[in-house]
């Protein structure tokens, strides 16, 4: 086989890995938005865990650009930093008065180690886990944390065998626990949370076709988030009581380049789309936020520094204000199979 | 030679004994839980590393472990907490007989007075769920690790799960020490703690590890106030005649809408609290300038935690009814209306978050071998509990309980933060180890810690049992092949403490502004804390 073609096989499965964590993060990014509801949100904006699609890309470059063999596993290890800021609003309307007026700016680094952990059940079918370890600090707050963020549970099939030249086909599914502190249990003026605070399951396909020397791929998922209830959470005046997150619906699309041997380029684009979210109140208001639409950019450059290690480096821009401002990461193998020796 | 070498090094050990003379309390649950030889030697295994656990007491032990081994550890724990509540002459509330007849129940007035508590049932914190009773008096706390040195290397990394801090205990819902507390999970547990240990010449070695914790704090306690207040309201209540269903005052003033009292049942509250990850490093250093010496220290940083959760608080029938009908009243409710009385909510619940460290510490010792067939360990330990001064309890709203409290504890009570006092304290403990050689396979030991008690005179209560103890422990090692080597250790730890009326604001003083934290006003208690703890650890190279 060209080894072009392997190492566009590499990159694209990478891809097509990336994309249930990004569908999934990004629903749980959806919660702010204009009018009303953005304000109650607000708070929770800044919190949800974002965009993970770059570690994704970086975790599944070191899976031999395909899945898992049969009996094989893998973990790998990643950092991601983001930066996120923005203005938060807290207020609420009633017959046309104006209350609880605050602004508040916000500006979020988040540290997220992540362990990955992938098992070859069969040659065409990989089950897998993600522990994300997350540090958070609000340098406009001064509040900080170290929590679990949610780990999640995925399975990829590839239901027919990669023939050259032809459009490769994956399809995946996950599951995203709440084990992340929830941004609606904690008190939001002294916390931060490191969860989205609901479970979520998302199904998707990823594709990829080598078109000699590039490779690209593309992506689509959606992901349905379970509804919260029995919340009890003061939000200005009033007290939260449950969220319905929405649907959620992602795409993305890119390609790898192969610059040399040791080095290969990536860029990719992800675009999410979320449904409205209600929140409901111990009063019985009802909020709800409007959909909207989400953009990342993001550039990776994958190193090889042995014959089976790649380590990437990578860098994201948020396209939308929704996005987080930027990302920086890096990832690499985590070698266990050498404790079988 | 030998024989003068020999003495010189025991008189050492004696004069190290010696040294170990004095005031003897126990400090929490330090090192009791993590590595069966450290029990078995009374925690001096800073220069005499055990195993894989040398990771929590000195990393720099780990460049001992040849190859790949791994490590499994059992450790069986048998509690038996105790408490007496005494009722001394003449105990009374504004009044009341605490050991006459209550009116109302026809029962004792309090309860509580000259009962006894008892309990041996531990429990564990599970995250996502909480406290879980173990359904034996035993538990079993599995733990385990492993280490890497590849052939000629000079680093050796390790990483291990463990349970640093482990003070769990249930009470039935009838005990009287249910007001300090029913259930009470204080844990710690690392489930990742990669280390590295370098070593630089035959002389000197070196550790660092990050260790990654989860902590957990969660409380479940009744609350009742046997304070000048409600010894008040049970005299009026008497007065009005309230058991006869009238209220004598209507519209004025109301007082019957529930039966309260100094011992009456206030309600019950919950908390818990929880942080995923705490995270700390551990620094070592050894040295072994011949083979019949060795000295170790180990630093394990603090580890500045914000646990958040949940609170919970169920008020009594009586005690909700009661405000109910006060704030029903006309003089009840402008009475409650300018001291921001309780309104009489049946429950309060919501978000709470706590900021704590954990106590950074220090521990320094040395291993002589004093004879060919004889070893004698002794080390010193630091731990900064001064950094436990208060518990200081944020909740997301204001509650009643705390608006109604705060008039009479202005300094430890606001309408949404409680300050639970603890005023703990930074002590130095000693421990010495002694290992006799049996055979090439089989050693010996026995160990004693003396463990001074964090918790001072004026704090103590029946929530930590943790006064003057001992640690004592024996133990064996077994060289079961040139691979496998297995512990074992049998480790006994008793705490008696006795705390008059009056002594302690965490348990029984009976002022009017001590009306949080003091359940047992007025009544001498009597605590004793009685630990079994027997381990086996099996280690072998893989």
């Amino acid at each position: 086989m060209n080894r072009w073609v392997v190492r566009g096989l590499i990159l694209c499965s990478a891809a097509m890995l990336m994309q249930p964590a990004w569908a999934a993060d990004e629903q749980g990014g959806d919660q702010s938005n204009v009018s009303k509801a953005r304000q109650a949100l607000a708070k929770k904006k800044g919190d949800s865990d974002s965009t993970k699609q770059l570690e994704q890309v970086f975790e599944a470059s070191q899976k031999n650009y395909s899945l898992l063999k049969a009996g094989h596993q893998d973990l790998t290890y990643a950092f991601d930093y983001t930066y996120t800021a923005d203005q938060r609003i807290d207020l609420k309307v009633l017959n046309g008065q104006i209350y609880n007026l605050d602004v508040t700016p916000s500006a979020t680094h988040e540290f997220d180690n992540s362990f990955s952990y992938d098992y070859g059940l069969l040659d065409n079918l990989t089950i897998g886990t993600r522990i994300p370890l997350i540090s958070k600090y609000d340098s406009q707050s001064q509040l900080s944390t170290n929590n679990i963020g949610d780990i999640s549970f995925t399975t990829r099939w590839q239901p027919l065998p990669y023939v050259p030249g032809k459009m490769s086909t994956t399809l995946f599914g996950s599951l995203t626990t709440k084990t992340g502190v929830s941004p609606y249990e904690i008190d939001v003026q002294r916390e931060l949370s490191t969860g989205s605070g609901y479970y979520s399951v998302s199904g998707g396909a990823s594709f990829s076709k080598v078109l000699d020397p590039v490779v690209l791929f593309g992506s689509t998922s959606l992901t349905y988030n379970k509804k919260v209830t029995g919340l009890n959470q003061v939000r200005g005046a009033e007290l939260l009581t449950s969220v319905d997150p929405g649907l959620g619906i992602s795409g993305s699309g890119g390609f790898a380049y192969s610059l040399s041997y040791d080095i290969s380029l990536s860029m990719s684009v992800q675009l999410s789309y979320s449904d409205k979210t209600t929140l409901e109140f111990s009063n019985g208001a009802k909020l709800e936020s409007k959909a909207q639409m989400n953009g990342f950019f993001s550039l990776s450059l994958g190193t090889r520094v042995s014959d089976t290690t790649i380590i990437n480096t990578s860098l994201g821009i948020g396209l939308t204000p929704d996005a987080p401002d930027f990302s920086l990461g890096v990832s690499l193998p985590i070698n266990i199979e050498g404790l079988k020796k | 030679m030998f024989i003068k070498g020999c003495s010189k090094r025991i008189g050492l050990a004696v004069a190290l004994l010696l040294l170990m003379v004095g005031s003897v309390r126990a400090q929490l649950t330090q090192n009791l839980t993590i590595s069966p030889k450290a029990l078995s030697l009374g925690n001096a295994v800073t220069a005499d590393p055990p195993g894989i656990m040398a990771i929590q007491y000195n990393p720099a032990g780990l460049t001992q472990l040849e190859g790949r081994q791994f490590e499994v550890n059992l450790l069986g724990a048998y509690l038996d907490v105790d408490a007496d509540f005494i009722a001394p002459p003449g105990y009374n509330v504004f009044g009341i007989d605490g050991l006459g007849t209550d009116p109302m129940t026809g029962k004792q007035a309090d309860p509580v007075a000259n009962t006894h508590s008892h309990t041996n049932t531990a429990n564990i914190y599970i995250p996502g769920i909480g406290i879980q009773k173990l359904p034996a008096p035993i538990g079993v706390l599995p733990t385990g690790g492993f280490s890497i040195q590849n052939p000629g290397s000079k680093l050796t990394f390790a990483n291990a799960f463990y349970v640093p801090m482990f003070a769990n205990f249930s009470r039935k819902n009838t005990d009287p020490a249910r007001y300090e507390p029913q259930n009470v999970a204080i844990q710690r547990v690392t489930y990742l703690s990669p280390t590295v240990a370098y070593k630089i010449n035959d002389h000197w070695s070196v550790g660092l590890g990050i260790h990654f914790s989860d902590q957990a704090l969660a409380i479940d306690q009744w609350m009742r106030a046997p304070n000048m207040l409600l010894g008040v309201a049970q005299v009026l209540q008497n007065a009005f005649d309230c058991k006869s269903g009238n209220e004598p005052l209507q519209p004025w003033i109301a007082l019957c809408g529930g039966n309260v009292g100094p011992w009456d049942d206030i309600g019950t509250m919950h908390l818990n609290l929880q942080q995923t990850i705490s995270p700390s490093y551990d620094f070592g250093v050894m040295w072994t300038p011949t083979s019949w010496f060795s000295w170790g220290a180990n630093y394990e940083s603090s580890s500045a935690m914000n646990l958040t959760g949940t609170y919970e608080l169920d008020y009594t029938k009586d005690w909700s009814g009661f405000w109910q009908s006060v704030n029903s009243s006309v003089f009840g409710a402008i009475g409650a209306a300018i001291l921001s009385l309780p309104s009489g909510v049946p429950r309060e619940a919501g978000n709470v978050s706590v900021k704590l460290d954990y106590p950074q510490h220090f521990q320094t010792g040395i291993s002589v071998k004093v004879h060919p067939r004889l070893t004698v360990n002794f080390d010193v330990s630091w731990t900064d509990y001064s950094s436990w001064d208060y518990l200081h309890l944020k909740f997301d709203r204001n509650l009643e309980f705390l608006s109604a409290a705060r008039i009479l504890s202005p300094t430890l009570v606001t309408k949404n933060t409680l300050d639970f006092p603890l005023g703990f304290t930074d002590v130095w403990n000693y421990g010495i180890g002694f290992t006799f050689h049996a055979s090439s396979r089989l050693d010996l030991r026995m160990g004693v810690e003396r463990r001074d008690s964090v918790i001072p005179k004026d704090k103590r209560s029946v929530m930590a049992p943790f006064g003057g103890a001992d640690l004592w422990g024996v133990g064996m090692g077994y060289r079961w092949d040139k691979d496998t080597q297995i512990d074992m250790s049998l480790s006994y730890l008793e705490s008696n403490e006795y705390i008059p009326a009056n002594t302690s604001c965490n348990v029984n003083c009976t002022s009017i502004t001590n009306i949080i934290y003091n359940p047992y006003a007025g009544l001498d208690v009597k605590t004793r804390l009685r630990a079994v703890l027997a381990g086996l650890t099996f280690r072998t190279k893989f």
